[in-house]
């Protein structure tokens, strides 16, 4: 748990001797709480403070990533229940299961249908993020041989090696020991063997039990193996279940700093219907897993659970944002219509959205406004006359354009005379106050 | 949504207490991701599973939000949403 100031202080040399770059160890000692310093800035901090000091600045949930590489997915370090009262910091995983009996072609089909699962969405780059490899064959060679060709035809993914074999498990965590596999996952029967491939491959391992109690022993006991990275399965097979533990594991690292439990939590939501799935896998997904593991990734699915990924796990503090410039919608003319709004990226889609309605090829311009709408940008003193004068003459669009004219929001109309005045030869017509009139606006000036 | 079910069952703010209505098939099925034909999104894949599964995962986050009630429109999507609320009870 997290300590206050004051317990802080008590374990500070109390000298005052300000190396630290504060007038006073108290002082010190609040900016630790807040987490805003290192202790590392005091230079004579006894062994003993640290060890104590160090256990409790240690996140709640563990912090690992799964996978090698730039797209490998950071998991735990989160510190709240609900979105709302801060914000979840890492994006959780989707991971394909496939079964090592297929063929190879149907292995492999899967495996490049997650190489190529990318895609673009409001800026971000979505993908099927791992690869879950089943040991269905009962044949640890032919084991082995699926997870090398997933590896091999999928070589950004991270891999999960779904295998309670430890003598397949163990052949297959050393084939692609340089890619760091889960390994799914110790019981309480088998968690010294896996804990020791784990260890050995410097692998981190899922360990499964039946419910939180029974699972908290259990990542103890590996953890007394010398296994640090520890992924949760708390066995549920239900949607309700899936919540309860979820929940009450989260509840347990969070609330009560129970450390046992303070791991990412991986559930699989195999189920026969592909959109019977998805539903089960959102509910996964907005409760608390770190990796949820599907049985199939249309492509028609995986937009829809990357959209409610990057829905739960957006900032709900910072204003989502898209680049400042001039956007072409359509393929403008030279004397096309060229509109301005702000960069808050709601008004964008909504704006674009509409532009696009409309069918009549134009430009819009995106101002930088710290991500705030047009209104709240106007009062805010960041989306005023001078500055989209400047941000105007600056994008040097006066040269490319035959019509020098530019379409205001309507709810700023007051600011067309000053931009008149501040945009020498432009002439400044004031647009429809809501986006929803933009297709009429449009339309008109065409006709 | 999730903060008004909270607040209506933590806080005992009667205000917050009346039960919720997600009316999503109205909203789902008129945005570009459930209309846009899969010539000119071939990334989103089949156009006639993609609102389908766009309604129903809307409808499962309502659920887990807190609503009591959902209006929806596509026979798939709901029997899918029927099947979540069955392992939900």
């Amino acid at each position: 748990m997290a300590l206050t100031g004051v317990q802080i202080f008590k374990l500070l040399p109390k000298t005052n001797c300000k190396k630290c770059g504060f007038p006073t160890c108290l002082a010190f000692a609040m900016k630790l709480a807040q987490g805003s310093v290192e202790l590392s800035a005091c230079p004579d901090v006894s062994e003993e403070a640290k060890n104590t000091l160090g256990e409790a600045s240690a996140p709640p949930i563990r912090a690992f990533a799964l996978g090698t590489g730039d797209k490998a997915v950071k998991m735990g370090a989160e510190t709240v229940m609900f979105r709302h009262d801060k914000k979840f910091v890492n994006p959780c995983a989707l991971a394909v299961n496939i079964k090592d009996n297929l063929s190879e072609d149907e292995i492999a089909a899967t495996a490049a249908e997650v190489a190529g699962s990318e895609i673009d969405r409001v800026g971000q780059k979505l993908r099927i993020d791992a690869v879950s490899i089943e040991y269905a064959s009962g044949d640890s060679a032919k084991y082995e041989a699926a997870v090398k060709l997933v590896a091999d035809k999928a070589p950004e993914a991270a891999l999960i090696l779904n295998c309670s074999d430890a003598a397949a498990a163990e052949a297959a965590a050393k084939a692609v020991a340089a890619r760091r596999p889960l390994i799914y996952c110790a019981t309480d029967d088998n968690a010294e063997a896996m804990a020791n491939i784990a260890k050995t491959n410097n692998c981190p391992l899922a360990a499964c039990a039946d419910g939180p109690e029974a699972l908290s022993a259990l990542t103890e006991k590996i953890k007394g193996f010398g296994v640090e990275d520890i992924v949760l399965d708390s066995g549920a097979k239900t949607a309700k279940e899936m919540i309860i533990n979820n929940t009450q594991i989260r509840r347990s690292a969070i609330k009560k700093g129970f450390k046992p439990l303070g791991y990412p939590i991986i559930n699989f939501v195999l189920r026969d219907d592909p959109v019977y799935e998805a539903s089960i896998a959102a509910i996964a997904i907005a409760k608390y897993a770190s990796i949820v593991v599907l049985s199939s990734i249309e492509k028609w699915k995986n937009l829809a659970l990357f959209t409610v990924r990057q829905n739960i796990y957006t900032d709900p503090q910072v204003p989502m944002q898209v680049a400042q410039k001039i956007y072409e919608i359509g393929e403008p003319a030279a004397d096309a219509p060229f509109m301005i709004t702000t960069n808050f990226s709601l008004t964008y889609f909504i704006v674009s959205g509409e532009i696009e309605n409309s069918k009549v090829p134009s430009r819009l311009a995106v101002m930088d406004s710290e991500g705030l709408s047009v209104l709240t940008a106007w009062a805010a003193g960041k989306f005023t006359a001078a500055k989209i004068a400047q941000f105007v003459q600056e994008s040097g669009i006066g040269d490319q354009i035959s019509n020098k004219e530019l379409i205001l929001p309507g709810q700023v109309a007051i600011l067309s005379g000053a931009l008149e005045d501040k945009l020498d030869g432009w002439k400044i017509t004031v647009g429809p106050r809501e986006a929803n009139a933009i297709p009429t606006f449009l339309k008109a000036r065409v006709a | 949504m999730e903060r008004i079910r909270l607040a209506g069952l933590a806080q005992n703010d009667p205000t917050m207490q009346p039960p919720i209505l997600a009316d999503v098939g109205i909203y789902v099925w008129k945005i570009k991701e459930t209309v846009a034909p899969e010539a000119d999104a071939p990334e989103w894949g089949s156009l006639q599973e993609r609102g389908i599964v766009w309604e129903t995962i809307t409808a499962t986050s309502m659920i887990l939000a807190g609503t009591n009630l959902l209006i929806m429109r596509h026979p798939r999507a709901i029997e899918s949403v029927n099947k979540t609320i069955g392992e939900l009870i």
